[in-house]
């Protein structure tokens, strides 16, 4: 190594960096990537700005995005406050699974819609996104929010 | 596929077999309580018939669709028929009148 009197330099270094045709890290510069990640990155955004729906598209998914987040988080509170209330294992095994579905529910509605309607029109993926979140709401934990503000 | 159908078949089975025992189950007790008055019917019903719905649903919509996407639509389907099926017991224990 070339600098080994310098500590500073020598923790932002690996050795062997010079052989293998490396240089210094840069501290706060831009990372390089690599060359074919950022050309078939531009290829896309290209492809997305010829697309004159993409913007509708774009606000759409950052919309449901927050919907289904706040459906991911709002089933992970309410399978706090359900259970099965059997001591039967059958039963209390189905009933997990059954609680973990609920829980990737809004990851996999979102998601499939995402994947599946990215050929289609974005009103049809906003559709869909629409009734996810109504056949998604999780009623255990707004009942006992309901509830609890009405007491 | 006839064998993804199947593995989803059986996943969505567990959950009517559930919700038919909901069903036969749920009314005896409600008798045993003295309010047999209160049975929440139209919520119990929807349970048994939710799962073969959405099951048929994610069938119908993945016809012509490669074979990944046929999966993730009955994936979809199941998760959404675990979670109706969470809010409906939810939703029977937060209709089911005061005891005593």
């Amino acid at each position: 190594m070339s600098n080994e009197s310098d500590p500073d330099e020598e923790a932002l270094r690996w050795a062997g960096d010079e052989e293998r045709g490396g240089v210094a890290p840069r501290r706060g510069g831009p990372r390089a990537a690599p060359a074919a990640l950022v050309e078939s990155g531009e290829a896309e955004l290209a492809a997305e700005r010829r697309s004159p729906r993409s913007a509708a598209r774009t606000a759409a998914t950052a919309v449901f995005g927050v919907v289904y987040l706040a459906i991911v988080l709002g089933w992970i509170l309410a399978v706090q406050r359900t259970s099965s209330g059997s001591a039967n294992l059958l039963v209390e095994i189905s009933w997990q699974f059954g609680e973990f579905l609920a829980m990737v529910s809004g990851v996999l509605w979102f998601g499939a819609v995402h994947v599946l309607t990215r050929d289609r029109r974005a009103l049809e993926g906003v559709g869909w996104w629409a009734l996810g979140a109504l056949v998604l709401v999780p009623w255990p934990l707004v009942l006992v929010v309901l509830a609890e503000a009405s007491s | 596929m006839i064998v993804i159908a199947l593995v989803f078949a059986l996943l969505y089975g567990l959950a009517e077999f559930s919700a038919v025992s909901n069903l036969l189950a749920l009314p005896q007790y409600y008798a045993a309580l003295g309010i047999a008055h209160a049975v929440p019917w139209p919520v119990l019903v929807a349970g048994v018939v939710i799962p073969p719905l959405l099951f048929a649903l994610a069938l119908l919509l993945g016809r012509g669709r490669p074979l990944l996407d046929r999966a993730i639509l009955l994936a979809v389907g199941l998760a959404a028929t675990h979670a109706l099926a969470l809010s409906g017991v939810s939703l029977v224990s937060a209709l089911q009148p005061a005891l005593g």
